[in-house]
């Protein structure tokens, strides 16, 4: 009787505390991939935030494989299909500008590309600017001193 | 406010080149049709050399950044020597700083020249009774018209996989960071028509 007694109350108290367990069910599952992340800016180094992202798979160049948009600070990452190993096109666009990047998957590795947006230095946008001032000063005494030729040759 | 390469529609590509190059034509036609053509040459040169290094210039309007326009200058003061001088001037700010495009030179210069010229063409109507307020309206007007003509052609040839509805918010997000520039713009042009009314009255624009 003692014996049954232990049983029952051992049954009782397992049924008790499997509820939990049944009612929080979970399963989770561990897989290594390899994701691509995309980083946007702007040439001012501000990130493109909330920019419309749509990736193009190898297969079909056309139509749009993935979209979404980047985070705050221009991100966004997504796995390529493993299936569909070969150039994988990114799309970023935000208020009439964007850019266009290329990544090459093969099934072991990814190799990734980049668009290059703002690779002049200050000092090199500095010079140029000041070649094209001194190339308009020159169009400028040009024509003043043709003018002023031709004013004294009449 | 350029728009770059390799992301646009095909046919509206085509279609820039076709536009810009009847607009360049017409206004070579117009500027041989001037007294003295070559003498407005350094004018022209001057201020294509100013919209060029104007590119660089950043304002900060949080949370983004804006940059100098200057289409309504321009149109003022050179009238449909604008066109050209906006070629030259977008030629190099795409080989030199990569704004803008090579492909899209001609969508760009459709934004920027009507502007120029539309501004001009307000000036000269305002400006016999009112010189100062032409020039305000006319320096303003140049960036609201560019961002205008911006966010039309930009919502006409979206690229493959954007969302014209999430873009249409953007844009006019984007406009709206423009309205300060567009005060900043109108107070540059009344000040430097005005300087040059008293310091060199040439340099002012010729009906």
């Amino acid at each position: 009787m003692h014996q049954q007694l232990k049983r029952a109350i051992a049954a009782a108290l397992l049924v008790v505390f499997s509820i939990p367990a049944w009612s929080h069910g979970a399963e989770v599952s561990a897989t290594w991939t390899q994701q691509v992340q995309v980083r946007a800016v702007y040439e001012s180094g501000h990130p493109m935030a909330q920019a419309q992202v749509t990736i193009f798979a190898p297969r079909d160049a056309t139509q749009s494989w993935a979209r979404g948009t980047t985070d705050d600070e221009g991100r966004f990452s997504f796995v390529p299909d493993p299936e569909q190993p070969g150039t994988w096109t990114v799309q970023v666009w935000h208020a009439g500008h964007g850019a266009r990047v290329t990544v090459t998957t093969t099934p072991n590795f990814v190799q990734s590309d980049h668009a290059p947006v703002g690779s002049t230095t200050p000092w090199q946008k500095a010079l140029m600017t000041v070649l094209v001032g001194w190339g308009a000063l020159g169009t400028i005494l040009f024509f003043r001193r043709r003018k002023g030729t031709l004013g004294a040759s009449a | 406010m350029h728009l770059p390469d390799g992301l646009l529609p095909f046919e509206l590509l085509v279609a820039g080149i076709g536009g810009a190059t009847a607009l360049t034509a017409l206004a070579l036609a117009r500027i041989r049709r001037l007294p003295d053509p070559p003498s407005e040459i350094p004018r022209a040169a001057m201020l294509t050399a100013v919209f060029f290094a104007a590119s660089t210039i950043a304002l900060p309007v949080p949370p983004t950044s804006v940059h100098l326009v200057l289409t309504g200058l321009l149109g003022v003061l050179l009238g449909w020597f604008a066109v050209p001088a906006l070629i030259v001037g977008l030629f190099l700010q795409a080989v030199l700083f990569g704004h803008g495009g090579i492909t899209t030179l001609g969508l760009n210069l459709l934004i920027l020249a009507p502007s120029a010229l539309i501004c001009r063409f307000i000036y000269d109507l305002l400006a016999p009774r009112f010189p100062d307020m032409a020039a305000g309206v006319a320096g303003a007007g140049g960036v609201v018209l560019s961002v205008a003509a911006f966010a039309a052609i930009v919502l006409l040839g979206l690229p493959a996989g954007v969302s014209p509805k999430a873009e249409s918010a953007v844009l006019l997000a984007s406009a709206l960071a423009y309205l300060p520039l567009a005060l900043v713009e109108g107070v540059v042009v009344f000040s430097i028509l005005r300087a040059l009314r008293h310091i060199e009255p040439g340099l002012l624009p010729r009906g």
